[in-house]
């Protein structure tokens, strides 16, 4: 991981065109809308958008909704990806064509299935009336449930791509070691895949948890206007108050809770997991 | 052919094992026994079955038909972690997370040891493969000699019915291998502890073990004591796999009590010497006569078994000794390694005069 990269001149030249495309369409532009959170010069916008109760509701609200949608994507992804690591190649490919295909598929695409499939006359609803499991269709879309669900299919890949990589490395002599010494399975998996594959772990929740904090499309939609993320509430800011001060002070907190974030774990890599 | 030494009984014992692979018959029916305290050593090439044979003694496979037991118990369907047995990897297979003490330590826990014992114990297993003070490190802040001290501690800590040495000493350079070789053969006599030993490198065999078997394309060819290997090969693959030898296709002319005589190709028939009970071949058979380099002796005043002239095409110094290839008047081809003379190597070219001694000379089926 660490001495690996080496650059020579002649291939940092093939990056500076791609370099400047986003310096001067991505960076440059997100740089000018942080900035409206100064324009005045004062910290004005920050003080608003951080003693504000609403602001700091929406916040800790963003932070839970993606706290859940992290677990739920490690729950499903942790099995998942093990079965990918160890199967068969022909079935290695199905299961990567079942993952990446969503993947490929436009998040406005995906979200909107799931408005079809989840709504109160849904076809999941539907069909779960209709076969007498549920009295009522089941609250699904337009409440937190549904943000959760469509910020699960699309965030998942993101889980499982870090554990796969982590568990197709994984030496099967450490496990058989592991049983021979005496562990069974429940132990082999406790003492020695689960700490191997813990930078996979790492890596995929985090991933998935600063993806979600700037989640906007699925909440909007899938949330109905219920759902307040603080993507949501910023693009509110910007569209229906036109206080972009505000907008740009909630941005910068964001990216600074998610740096905060990715800082936090690469110390934790770096310091705990060295043998790797 | 050869019992186990010792009056201890059998620690293992398998019987009838088979192992096929699709198509690829892996294990033809092994029947072996190795006894209690002993180092038997499992020698072939690859795909010979010795791995199979030893991932099926340790329950990482399961055979097809027979039985493995250990202390007389069935232990056929027993998963490994309930075996007691202890097996050093080919490459180690440390747990890279965990400290040196917290492999060593891994077994014991396992077990459930109170924690003090689980400390001690640890402590004397360093201090066995001689790594007291390395507790704290990580397998990768060690050396490939180091890893292996701590494998075979971890192996060993938690007293094994039997360890099992699945090519140990592959990864490691020439030096390092041959001093590994002895502290491990040291290690084990202390322990008494039986051990299974796979490897494919003959000299390695030789050295550290009670027994080889020889093992060749899923069966055994041959159980014996290192001698009995070296001196008595029961066929050309196992003459040839052990040391060298020169083998040579030759027609038995005649056979009597305590010998037979055999033409080995132009102007030379060898008279030869057959051990009391081991077979003799019939006059009038086609056999292949196995005589060891160092076994043929340049011929002094001393009695002479079977005389022969040749000129030297070849001679490699290999410090200790010199090895010549020599061709007889006749053609025949030979091998022979004689100690490096105070006046250095005998010429290209040169002529010597051969003895080979009739005892010297071992027959297997052609």
């Amino acid at each position: 991981m660490s001495a690996a990269t080496r650059f020579t001149p002649g291939w940092a030249a093939l990056g500076i065109a791609p370099l400047c495309v986003l310096l001067l369409f991505f960076v440059a532009p997100v740089f000018r809308f942080l900035l409206f959170s100064i324009a005045d010069g004062t910290l004005a916008p920050f003080e608003k958008a951080l003693t504000d109760g609403l602001h700091m509701l929406v916040f800790l609200r963003t932070l839970e909704i993606a706290a859940i949608v992290t677990v739920i994507c490690l729950a499903l992804g942790y099995p998942f990806a093990y079965w990918l690591a160890t199967t068969t190649p022909g079935w290695r490919a199905v299961g990567f064509a079942f993952v990446l295909l969503p993947f490929w598929i436009s998040v406005l695409v995906r979200t909107y299935a799931w408005m079809i499939l989840l709504g109160r006359n849904g076809i999941l609803n539907r069909n779960l009336v209709a076969l007498g499991i549920v009295d009522a269709p089941l609250p699904l879309l337009h409440n937190t449930t549904g943000v959760v669900i469509g910020m699960v299919h699309v965030l998942l890949p993101y889980m499982i791509f870090p554990l796969y990589a982590v568990m197709r490395r994984m030496d099967p002599a450490l496990l058989g070691a592991a049983r021979g010494l005496g562990a069974p399975g429940w132990e082999v998996f406790r003492r020695v895949y689960l700490p191997l594959t813990l930078p996979g772990i790492l890596s995929g929740a985090t991933l998935v948890f600063v993806v979600s904090l700037g989640f906007f499309i699925t909440p909007a939609l899938l949330g109905g206007g219920r759902v307040l993320m603080i993507g949501v509430l910023i693009e509110r800011q910007v569209r229906q108050f036109l206080d972009w001060g505000l907008a740009a002070a909630l941005a910068v907190i964001v990216l600074a809770v998610a740096l905060g974030i990715y800082a936090a774990l690469r110390r934790l890599l770096k310091a705990d997991l060295q043998w790797s | 052919m050869s019992r186990p030494p010792g009056g201890g009984g059998n620690a293992l014992e398998v019987t009838g094992i088979g192992r096929r692979f699709g198509h690829v018959v892996a294990l033809a029916g092994i029947d072996l026994a190795v006894g209690a305290g002993e180092v038997l050593t499992l020698l072939g090439p690859s795909g010979s079955g010795k791995s199979t044979l030893l991932k099926i003694v340790a329950g990482y496979d399961r055979p097809d038909c027979g039985i493995v037991r250990l202390g007389g118990a069935d232990i056929t369907d027993v998963v490994p972690a309930r075996r007691d047995i202890g097996m050093v990897f080919q490459n180690y297979a440390l747990f890279p997370h965990m400290t040196v003490a917290q492999n060593i330590a891994f077994p014991l826990e396992m077990r459930r040891l109170a924690k003090a014992t689980i400390e001690t114990r640890v402590a004397e297993a360093l201090a066995l493969v001689g790594l007291v003070g390395y507790d704290a490190r990580r397998p990768s802040q060690l050396s490939g000699g180091q890893q292996q001290r701590v494998a075979l501690a971890r192996a060993i800590v938690f007293e094994p019915r039997l360890l099992l040495l699945d090519e140990p000493f592959g990864a490691l350079d020439r030096k390092l291998r041959e001093q590994m070789q002895v502290e491990v053969k040291a290690i084990q006599r202390r322990l008494g502890v039986t051990t299974i030993f796979v490897t494919h490198d003959q000299e390695e065999a030789l050295v550290l073990s009670d027994r080889i078997a020889v093992m060749e394309g899923g069966r055994i060819a041959q159980v014996g004591t290192p001698a009995e290997i070296y001196r008595r090969p029961v066929d050309r693959f196992v003459a040839s796999f052990i040391g060298e030898s020169n083998l040579l296709p030759a027609t038995i002319l005649s056979a009597s009590a305590t010998g037979f005589v055999a033409d080995a190709g132009p102007g030379l028939v060898l008279h030869a010497r057959v051990e009391d009970g081991m077979p003799r071949p019939a006059a009038g058979t086609h056999v292949t006569l196995v005589i060891r380099p160092e076994a043929i002796r340049t011929r002094g005043a001393e009695t002479v078994s079977n005389a022969a002239t040749a000129r030297v095409a070849e001679a490699i110094y290999v410090g200790d000794r010199v090895k010549y290839r020599l061709v007889t008047e006749g053609g025949t081809r030979l091998s022979v390694a004689w100690p490096a003379g105070a006046d250095g190597p005998l010429a290209t070219g040169s002529e010597v005069d051969l003895d080979i001694p009739a005892t010297a000379i071992h027959w297997v089926a052609a």
